[in-house]
């Protein structure tokens, strides 16, 4: 299938807990499920905190997911982020345009991180 | 009174370190750190000696990583 490449970032509120981040998981991944989207990245960036105040608060939960879809993948996921109440913000970046789902590399996508996503799996080590 | 101008080009960072360029990403807010005042404002390439292709780079992520509260807006009335 013809896709494209998208990273999404989404902002929980940190006083939700665990139940409230796995709704989260679970709305996006339910995105995914009904428009054929092809996850290929999931990265926990961990509490940080916010440069400004959102919702009284200056600390977030941060996800970022990288995965393949077209154009209603981003519709239904952003769809179901708004109506998700512990969620504080929401970014989609569109990344590659015209992707073959068919023979794209999804080992080599798996295995990259972010820079964000490294310092806090050495934050884990340590 | 003559006043001196610096005759020295400034280098743009991310033309003379490939790899630098290669981090210019949303995700990488240290770097972008690099390039806003304390007030949060962009930098201009006047000062910076950024090319303007990349300047434009720039200003695109610095946006973007403010969207997601990973960088200030900038700081007005004070």
């Amino acid at each position: 299938m013809l896709t494209r490449k998208y990273e999404v970032v989404i902002l929980v509120n940190p006083e939700a807990g665990d139940e409230g981040t796995e709704k989260v998981l679970a709305r996006v991944r339910e995105a995914l499920e009904k428009t054929q989207g092809i996850e290929l990245r999931l990265e926990d960036w961990g509490v940080r905190r916010t440069a400004y105040e959102l919702r009284g608060l200056r600390k977030a939960q941060y996800f970022y997911m990288l995965y393949l879809g077209t154009n209603s993948t981003v519709a239904e996921m952003e769809r179901l982020l708004g109506i998700t109440e512990s969620i504080l913000k929401y970014q989609t970046i569109l990344l590659e345009d015209r992707v073959e789902s068919d023979t794209f590399d999804l080992e080599a996508a798996k295995n990259d991180t972010t820079t964000l996503g490294r310092s806090v799996q050495k934050e884990a080590v340590a | 009174m003559k006043r001196r101008r610096r005759n020295r080009k400034k280098v743009c960072p991310f033309l003379a370190d490939k790899e630098l360029a290669a981090q210019l990403n949303y995700k990488n807010p240290e770097l972008l750190l690099r390039f806003i005042t304390d007030r949060g404002r962009i930098v201009p390439r006047r000062i910076s000696g950024v090319s303007a292709r990349y300047q434009r780079k720039l200003a695109e992520e610095i946006k973007r990583a403010r969207a997601i509260a990973l960088l200030p807006y900038a700081q007005t009335g004070v």
